[in-house]
């Protein structure tokens, strides 16, 4: 449980961090927290030759709460965010993810572009971005560039970042009034990955759905949106049926990886029930008074 | 000064919460190297060629051995843990055949994870970096995994010499029980399923082997229960006196079960072999794949009784998978027969047993070693019975509890350590009575559906379990007065974590008349001590106990008659306070005990305390469920124990027991599963996929103590470190078929997870969907 020697720099500028990864290409592995990097190499599962650790850049550890946006710097652990009570008041989807995410041990570690970036499939991060219409901030030898939570994914623990490319933040839309949002999660324990988790948000104007959105973690090979299902409920007013048939389809929409936690058949029920749940709490968060 | 049965605080945990502990890893010798295994990828395989040039010549690499270096030593493994009487083996038609696991592969591995070489290093880093280096050429074979295919006809074998892949087996009968199962009005039966488990300690294994001084004999520290046993299975390995060796223990993180294991003997051969200290320190990968599997069973099972609830047989075929060998023969399926019928009174009982072996891991008894999965098997029986009946479960469990009135009862089969089977002391019935009362079952009956959610069922479970405790053959202990006045307790048995340093203290110190905390105690080093027994099968506070008042009562004895002789007073008149002996009335006059151990004759009582067989625990367990009817999910809402362990000696730590025991009867239950895919790939290799329960998993539990001395000991005591576990399965299972009790589920495979229990509902509804279609 030794991982494979390997070459260790901590710059302190974006700049710095850039020019290490241009220098030692696919080699080299960013260094973003470590709560799941760290393990695979400690089982040798992944071998760096180089880790480029972005803890010491201080640009990258701020975050904003302006105008209904959150900006997350990727360095921003979970715990920071799950602390601040005027984001957590604001979003109860990102409340909620969070309390599910890892332990309190690994908030206070693991970050956000971390878990951005390893783009695992159950991840919390990913679908609550996709569920507040997130851009991921990348930058690059290239320059900057935003891309949208919803492409950022592109297979199992893969994104469309290139082997040079850092993940700088995320920018978040936080519900605004007449918008509900909530998190559903079933993992083994409390803290477990999510064998499928749920991110929903939900406007309504009167009893009426105006726009959903709908994520899904553990689910496919990356954290999906159902775009089916978001449609179908646009414009009800979440009567049995239209919901059934929204979470008929958000579940169709899966295409779930049998693993010891579940298999195909049972994480698509969880699509199908959990969807349900965070629909209709968000639905009633939306309804309620401000 | 009264000590035993009061919660006086543990002597252990300051040193234990201060970071003081010395745990294996924390040992550290003079020119120590670090050792690794290199472990076969595949489950069965032929071993073509193994290559270790690039990896000695790898930097800090000292020596890389295999199979044909282990050179004047014995090696395979080949002695078997336990030894049975003949007697008993007439009784119950036990066949038993040979043993063998290799200390290192050959030309063959039988299951992933089989050592095949020793690869020492300088360090660690060096080690685990070489050891990727050492090229071993194999030709896999198809394993055999599934016990049932291994024992139909035709089947490879997975040893040449064990046909059938039976490598034991036994036959009980109890009364005529195929009468009584045709005379019976009703039968239930299943087909139950006990998962494969993990006994799965904080501190992973490790051994390090220090070579012979002029004044030490070549010494291996382990972290093992049993270092009195481990000391002979060395001897037996090196070919040498065991005289030539010591053993001993160090702190230790836990440990559940065990057995010996190839590295605790490697570390020894390197040693002596290099001239330098050997350490190998487990990692938990290793320890997922490779120590202390458990349960694991396919047991089919028959309850027959009348109309009016009366219990009348009970018939159970057990297939226990043994994984690739079979260190401890009979031990698992035997113990499940022997805790088969639990507190009732069941007069007819045939029982079969099946040693299999396949190419996975070594099985070993681990905390509750049968009594889990006897229990649940019998749990689900009688739970069976009554939704048959009609009655309520704790109804039908009161018609068939033994009786107080009839302890002692015999079984009417021998234990596994050839003595009649009896059960010796308890009452049963109001264990049951004290449960259902603190648990206000009747009242929680009644507001059980007006409570549930819509989408939240909740159910009670009962289970009921016997644990067969204080397993002989023997156990030793001094205690003496040092020069310094201190008294020193030293005992064979050494704790991984049962509070040895507190209550075996307890028990010397009330019977010596000094506080506890002020024995220095010693544990688990043969150098200490010639014999010794271990922890294991529930027995410190038995044996361990029994034997420590047994000198304790000695020594007092001696010392009061040295100080009589010093006082010129008759014995009976002294009393002993604090470490001063005193005339009863005259606390003017005294002697210390320092002024008494420096008189001359050194100061000192040692006993070997041989049980007569075993001594029966006994708990009764009630749990509440909430069941997510759409998502399997399962949470525990409460948890009652009453508990029968005898004489506590001290209820603080006996509560301890308690609830690890629930935590790891919670895993077996709801979490714990080690899977092998057909390959005999496991698949549950960390703790990603290895569930733990953890504290969220466990709820609060309130415990009761209805303590029933037995008479077999001169303390009363009974075991306690089991039966908890035994119990949680059975009563959480329940729970859960109680929830779903519209549904008419039967829940018959360990561990409950959400997938199956949705599965299983799925099925009632589709059923009950095709019974309306019907109509």
């Amino acid at each position: 449980m030794i991982p494979a020697p390997f070459s260790y720099f901590a710059p302190d500028t974006l700049e710095e961090a850039l020019s290490l990864l241009g220098e030692y290409g696919e080699s080299a592995k960013i260094l973003a927290g470590g709560q799941s990097l760290l393990p695979l190499m400690a089982f040798r599962l992944v071998r760096p030759e180089v880790l480029v650790d972005l803890g010491g850049i201080e640009a990258l550890s701020r975050y904003e709460l302006a105008g209904g946006r959150l900006t997350i710097g990727s360095m921003v652990t979970h715990r920071t965010i799950e602390l601040d009570h005027r984001i957590t008041s604001r979003c109860d989807m990102l409340r909620e993810a969070l309390d599910v995410l890892g332990h309190v041990a690994i908030r206070n570690v693991g970050t956000v572009g971390g878990s951005l970036a390893h783009a695992d499939p159950a991840g919390e991060w990913l679908a609550v971005a996709l569920a507040l219409d997130g851009r991921i901030m990348v930058t690059g030898p290239r320059g900057n560039r935003d891309v949208a939570a919803d492409g950022f994914a592109t297979g199992w623990m893969t994104s469309c970042l290139s082997p040079d490319e850092i993940v700088t933040g995320v920018r978040l839309d936080m519900p605004g009034p007449g918008t509900g949002s909530a998190f559903e999660e079933v993992a083994r324990r409390h803290g477990d990955f999510a064998v499928v988790g749920v991110a929903a948000r939900v406007s309504v104007e009167g009893e009426a759905v105006t726009g959903a959105r709908i994520a899904l973690a553990g689910a496919a090979s990356t954290p999906i949106r159902a775009h089916r299902a978001e449609a179908l409920l646009t414009g009800t007013t979440l009567s049995g049926p239209d919901l059934d048939a929204a979470c008929e389809a958000a579940a169709s929409e899966t295409d779930p990886v049998a693993d010891l936690h579940g298999s195909v058949e049972y994480k698509r029920r969880l699509a199908r029930v959990l969807t349900r749940r965070a629909v209709s709490r968000a639905y009633r968060r939306a309804s309620a008074p401000a | 000064m009264k000590q035993v049965g009061e919660a006086l605080p543990r002597r252990e945990d300051g040193r234990l919460l201060r970071g003081r502990a010395r745990y294996m890893a924390d040992l550290a010798f003079d020119d120590s190297l670090d050792a690794i295994v290199v472990r076969s990828p595949f489950a069965r395989a032929r071993i073509l060629s193994i290559d270790a040039s690039a990896a000695l010549a790898a930097d800090g690499v000292v020596a890389v051995l295999t199979a044909d270096d282990l050179v004047g030593v014995e090696p395979a493994l080949t002695r078997q843990f336990y030894s049975l009487t003949p007697a008993f083996i007439e009784r119950h038609q036990v066949f038993l055949g040979p043993y063998r696991e290799p200390v290192l592969a050959r030309d063959r591995v039988s299951r992933m994870g089989e050592p095949v070489a020793f690869l020492i290093a300088t360090d660690r880093r060096a080690a685990e970096d070489a050891a990727e280096l050492v090229e071993v050429d194999y030709e896999p074979l198809d394993p055999i995994v599934d016990p049932l295919r291994a024992i139909a006809p035709g089947s490879d074998l997975v040893v040449s010499d064990v046909p059938g892949n039976i490598q034991a087996s036994f036959h009980i009968i109890v009364g005529d029980p195929t009468s009584a199962v045709e005379a019976a009005e009703r039968k239930v039966s299943g087909r139950f399923r006990i998962g494969r488990s993990v006994g799965s300690p904080i501190e992973t294994r490790g051994a390090v082997g220090i070579p012979a001084t002029g004044s030490e004999p070549l010494t291996v520290w382990s972290s093992t229960q049993i270092p009195h046993i481990l000391r002979a299975y060395l001897a037996e390995f090196l070919r040498c006196p065991e005289e030539d060796l010591r053993v001993a223990a160090p702190d230790m993180g836990g440990s559940f079960g065990g057995g010996i294991y190839a590295e605790e003997l490697l570390v020894a051969f390197a040693a002596r072999l290099l001239g330098q200290p050997v350490r190998w320190l487990e990692d938990r990968r290793e320890n997922l794949a490779n120590a202390r599997h458990s349960r694991d069973q396919i047991i089919d099972a028959l309850l027959a009784y009348d109309t009016s609830g009366s219990f009348r047989a009970l018939e159970m075929h057990i297939v226990q998978d043994c994984g690739s060998a079979n260190l401890f023969g009979l031990t698992l399926p035997f113990n499940i027969a022997s805790h088969a019928r639990g507190q009732f009174a069941i007069d007819h009982f045939d029982v079969t047993g099946l040693c299999v072996l396949t190419n996975k891991t070594r099985n070993t008894p681990v905390r509750g070693a049968g009594r889990p999965e006897a229990t649940f098997v019998l749990d689900r029986l009688v739970d069976m019975a009554a939704t048959d009946l009609g009655i309520d479960p704790a109804d039908l469990r009161h018609r068939n509890l033994i009786p107080a009135r009839e302890m002692p009862r015999d079984m009417g089969m021998l234990y596994r350590d050839g003595a009649p089977m009896v059960y010796d002391s308890g009452d049963f019935p109001d264990q049951l009575r004290t449960a259902l009362e603190a648990f206000d079952y009747w009242g929680k009956r009644r507001r059980q559906d007006e409570a549930a959610g819509s989408n939240l069922a909740l159910g009670i479970g009962v289970s009921s379990h016997v644990e067969a405790t204080g397993l002989g053959p023997h156990e030793t202990a001094r205690v003496e007065i040092d020069d310094s006045g201190t008294v020193v307790l030293t005992c064979g048995s050494n704790p991984h974590g049962q509070s040895h340093a507190t209550t075996l203290a307890q028990v010397a110190g009330e019977t010596l008349g000094i506080r506890y905390d002020r024995i220095e105690t010693r544990f688990g080093d043969t150098g200490l001590l010639e014999r010794g027994g271990g922890t294991f099968g529930s027995r410190s506070a038995v044996t361990a106990g029994a034997v420590v008042h047994g000198a304790s009562v000695e020594l007092r004895r001696r010392i009061l008659d040295l100080a009589s002789e010093m006082l010129e007073c008759d014995p009976a008149d002294l009393i002993i306070r604090d470490g001063y002996v005193s005339p009863r009335g005259v606390p003017g006059i005294s002697v210390s005990f320092a002024e008494l151990a420096t008189g001359g004759a050194p100061l000192r009582a040692e006993d070997e305390f041989v049980p007569p067989t075993v001594t029966l625990g006994s708990g009764t367990h009630i749990a509440s469920v909430a069941v997510d009817r759409e998502t399997g999910v399962v949470n525990l809402t409460g948890y009652v124990v009453v508990d029968d362990c005898g004489t506590v000696l001290n209820p603080m730590v006996v509560d301890g027991q308690q609830h690890g025991g629930v935590a790891h009867g919670i895993g077996n239950a709801l979490l714990e599963e080690a899977v092998y895919d057909e390959g005999g790939q496991l698949l549950s290799g960390t703790f990603i996929d290895y569930l733990l329960p953890t504290a969220a998993d466990v709820p609060d539990i309130e415990i009761i103590h209805r303590p029933h001395p037995t008479p077999l000991n001169t303390l009363g005591v009974k075991g306690a470190g089991e039966g908890s576990t035994a119990s949680a399965p059975g009563a959480i299972a329940n729970a859960v078929v109680d929830a779903l009790r519209p549904l008419r589920i039967e829940i018959n495979e360990l561990p409950i997870t959400p997938q199956r229990l949705v599965e299983l509902i799925r099925a009632a509804e589709a059923e009950q969907v095709e019974g309306l279609a019907g109509n």
